[in-house]
């Protein structure tokens, strides 16, 4: 698929949102050591994976991105459907507390949420970023030249991606 | 699903970590929370302590999923 100037393809996209949920899915046992390490070097890497390994490694978000694609009658790989997936969808299906999110704890669901940030130190490789009020430490591997006064959404431990 | 399992400080040496979760324990060697003592719950992604959660969520989070 030809890469759109100034757009990300939706398999990179999707997987710099996903791969921070990655360790659960690993904790859960529903992902190998060895296919856990495969994903964090396609991540440190900046690449990633196949179609067919996200959609086997993440298949909780594929069944809601698929619902998601029919609702907008689009190709469930089209790039709009995952980043309104990741930009809407996802902290509304925590918001709504389906399946566990119902009775989770708020610092749980609020580490699941993809927040709106901003960088208010760097430290080294490291950045403080503030949201809500509060302060969270995020690791800058995906946005590596941000600094002081940028706006980032946050996932986890992760600064994802540049906004404005 | 991407609630995750907690765990909890029950040794800390320099720069060495032993999380207990309810089936096994754990060493972290890399932690970018500064302020932790024994008894903290945290969360581990990575091999990295990436933040603490409050016991009282903690404890709820298992009697919602067991363990």
């Amino acid at each position: 698929m030809p890469e759109k100037k100034g757009q990300i393809l939706p398999e990179l996209y999707f997987f710099k949102y996903a791969f921070p949920c990655a360790f659960v899915i690993l904790q859960r046992g529903n992902l190998s050591q060895e296919e856990y390490n495969n994903l964090n070097k396609k991540f440190l890497e900046g690449k990633s994976p196949s179609r067919e390994i996200l959609e086997k490694s993440f298949p909780v978000a594929f069944t809601r991105i698929k619902r998601l694609a029919e609702k907008m009658n689009k190709d469930m790989w089209d790039f709009e459907v995952i980043r309104r997936y990741w930009n809407k969808e996802h902290n509304r299906i925590i918001n709504n507390g389906e399946g566990m999110y119902g009775k989770a704890p708020e610092s749980f669901k609020d580490l699941c949420r993809i927040n709106m940030a901003e960088v208010v130190e760097r430290k080294g490789n490291m950045l403080i970023v503030g949201h809500d009020r509060k302060e969270r430490i995020v690791f800058d591997v995906l946005v590596p030249d941000a600094k002081v006064g940028d706006k980032v959404k946050i996932h986890y431990a992760y600064a994802v991606e540049k906004v404005g | 699903m991407c609630l995750s399992i907690p765990g909890k400080v029950i040794e800390i040496s320099k720069n060495r970590y032993i999380i207990k979760y309810p089936n096994e324990k754990r060493v972290v060697n890399l932690s970018i929370i500064d302020d932790l003592e024994i008894g903290d719950y945290v969360i581990v992604s990575n091999k990295i302590i990436i933040t603490k959660i409050p016991e009282k969520d903690a404890k709820k989070f298992f009697e919602l999923v067991g363990g």
